[in-house]
């Protein structure tokens, strides 16, 4: 009876070597169970964007084209769908990846889930795949109907780099069913490793905010190196202001994403302070120009392509930590 | 067969001591009947025994060397956690099917008959069921899948006496049917001896005493008779529990035959079940190690450590 470390060779290891080849929970059953559980939850997620589906599908986007000062209202709506379709993955997380392992911790019923014949980790799979890729599945529906009726409303042609802003980028179908499978496997993870769904929806929605925002500021320029092009034949004005004409091929597409642009010298060094002061005579003397970076445009897709790559795999890395966790912990 | 068999099993969460150094062999057909006060460690074995946690040292097997929450083992093992954990949200038809498709066998027919035994409608969500219901409800699950040992976390602890008594009932009539083997942990000491036959008497997280009921009967007494000076033969007698009233000394003693005389000046009489429970509870120093035959080692190793 003393509390001392017993020899090495008897920490936990089974009685005897795990040989056993029994038959497994078929899938079907399992996912029978995932819908019982799950519907009312996905029911009510899937809402908010079926009204903004509706709403789309119902009311002319407001037309940009023709002018600016177009009706408000239907300005407000463009905003509002824009701002319910940027909350879905949010949500998605929050009430359905947060809540999956949280939930059934603290009300119990993980022990009896996983005293049952199906073994954790495809009743975990089984929870989460069907899910997330039916969430994915409807957020790209979404997509490509928002990106179909922001054009009929002549969005394109009248603010072409605007397609890059964070928030129209990541409601592209592509990005936009990665962000969605990223949220539930963030919240999937927390929940499974805090337990408790409440600090587990805040640390989800902390996590989730902290990684999007980093994504639009810093991450989504660089996926590509930044092309630089030179602008000779700028306008320019004495004290630092310039203007500049540039002929991108756009037709309908997106315009280039344009990341910064400065005066410099032809080699490319930068003007100093004092230099911006000067007369535009001797700006055009010294053949001050324009230094450009930007995206061009035909990388719009390729950076979608990226951007859900790049989700999918951290979703996928989310999931397996998951199931490590899961396998590893008690209930 | 074993029914449950550790040997070193030790479990600790943090700083916590749950369980240290506990070896144990149960054999298969029993009713056992874990008794302990709160924090005696029951809960800890119980989910070492389902697979839930994993010893922090020993080991601890199952159904004869299974490994506790192997595919085997959970086909095998039905359990029931503190609580009766449910989903409350389902109805209770619902609830079945959801474990049926959990399982890798069922006896949908079985659970079904039993639930209308019962009375509760499969159409009423579990979070509407009385206490009694939802622990019946539980029960049923964990024995359609037809396992061959029920383990039973605290089943009685939020239960009324009727439905209490009802679910004993319940439980009782499952063993005769299938010839289960059941671990159940209980910190109520009444009535313990109308259910179980074998008892294991957890303390502190140690293992105190363990061994089917009558053997341990047999080896108990109480002994009566003057106080102060006790000319008790030590080697042959070992007192649990001395409790003196007046001038008489009522002791819990440990025999090492169940049929010898009694000491000159002192007079025995049975003890029950709750005597012993109590009097062992009430001295966590007091302990029988039996090893894994208790038979054998009933009267042997006696210990006032």
């Amino acid at each position: 009876m003393t509390a001392s470390a017993p020899p090495a060779g008897l920490r936990g290891e089974p009685l005897r070597p795990a040989g056993e080849k029994s038959a497994r929970v078929a899938w079907r059953r399992l996912a029978w169970v995932t819908w019982r559980q799950q519907r009312t939850a996905l029911a009510g997620l899937l809402a908010l964007p079926a009204v903004a589906a509706i709403a789309m599908a119902a009311i002319a986007a407001p037309d940009y084209g023709s002018s600016y000062t177009d009706d408000p209202a239907r300005v407000g709506l463009k905003s509002a769908v824009v701002l319910l379709l940027q909350l879905t993955p949010v949500l998605a997380g929050l009430f359905i990846g947060a809540p999956l392992i949280a939930r059934e911790a603290e009300q119990g019923t993980l022990r009896l889930a996983w005293t049952q014949g199906a073994d954790r980790t495809r009743w975990l799979l089984c929870r989460t795949v069907p899910v997330m890729v039916l969430l994915a599945l409807a957020a790209a529906g979404l997509g490509l109907e928002l990106r179909w009726w922001l054009r009929a409303g002549g969005w394109a042609v009248w603010y072409a780099g605007g397609q890059w802003l964070p928030q129209f980028f990541s409601l592209n179908p592509l990005p936009f069913a990665g962000w969605v499978t990223l949220s539930v496997s963030l919240g999937l993870l927390l929940g499974a490793a805090i337990r408790r769904t409440v600090p587990a929806m805040a640390a989800m929605l902390a996590c989730y905010a902290a990684l999007l925002s980093a994504t639009s500021l810093w991450w989504r320029h660089g996926y590509l190196s930044p092309l630089l092009r030179v602008v000779p034949h700028a306008t320019i004005v004495s004290g630092g202001g310039y203007g500049y004409g540039v002929g991108f091929s756009r037709g309908s597409g997106p315009g280039p994403y344009i990341l910064g642009t400065r005066l410099g010298w032809p080699d490319g060094r930068p003007l100093s302070a004092s230099q911006l002061n000067h007369t535009a005579a001797w700006f055009r003397e010294h053949h001050i120009a324009v230094w450009m970076t930007y995206q061009p445009s035909n990388r719009y897709s390729t950076f979608q392509f990226i951007e859900f790559g790049w989700l999918v795999a951290l979703s996928a890395l989310l999931v397996g930590l998951t199931v490590v966790l899961i396998s590893r912990r008690a209930a | 067969m074993k029914l449950m068999e550790t040997s070193g099993l030790t479990k600790r969460f943090r700083r916590t001591w749950a369980l240290r150094d506990c070896t144990l062999a149960i054999p298969a057909g029993h009713v056992v009947a874990l008794v302990g006060p709160n924090g005696a460690g029951k809960t800890t074995l119980l989910n070492l025994a389902v697979g839930l946690l994993r010893p922090t040292f020993g080991r601890i097997s199952v159904l004869g060397g299974e490994k506790p929450g192997s595919v085997a083992a959970r086909r095998r093992v039905g359990f029931v956690a503190q609580d009766a954990p449910l989903y409350g949200h389902l109805p209770a038809g619902d609830m079945l099917h959801l474990a049926r498709n959990l399982n890798l066998t069922w006896d949908e027919e079985r659970a079904r008959d039993r639930l209308a035994d019962l009375g509760i409608p499969l159409a009423r969500k579990v979070r509407q069921l009385s206490g009694g219901q939802r622990a019946q409800l539980a029960l049923t699950v964990a024995l359609a899948k037809r396992p061959e040992v029920l383990i039973l976390d605290e089943p009685l602890a939020s239960l009324d006496p009727l439905a209490r008594h009802d679910f004993m009932g319940s439980l009782m009539a499952a063993v005769a049917e299938d010839g289960l083997s059941v671990v159940f942990s209980s910190h109520v000491v009444s009535e313990l001896e109308r259910i179980a036959d074998y008892l294991v008497v957890l303390n502190e997280g140690r293992l105190q005493l363990a061994g089917e009921v009558d053997v341990l009967l047999g080896a108990h007494h109480i002994l009566t008779g003057p106080g102060g000076e006790m000319a008790l033969d030590s080697k042959r007698i070992a007192v649990v529990q001395a409790t003196q009233a007046g001038a008489q000394a009522h002791l819990l003693v440990r025999t090492s035959a169940a049929d010898q005389p009694d000491p000159p000046g002192w007079l025995s009489s049975p003890a029950t079940l709750e005597d012993l429970v109590l009097a062992y509870l009430r001295d966590p120093k007091a302990s029988v190690l039996p090893g894994p035959d208790l038979t054998a080692a009933a009267g042997g190793q006696a210990a006032r450590a």
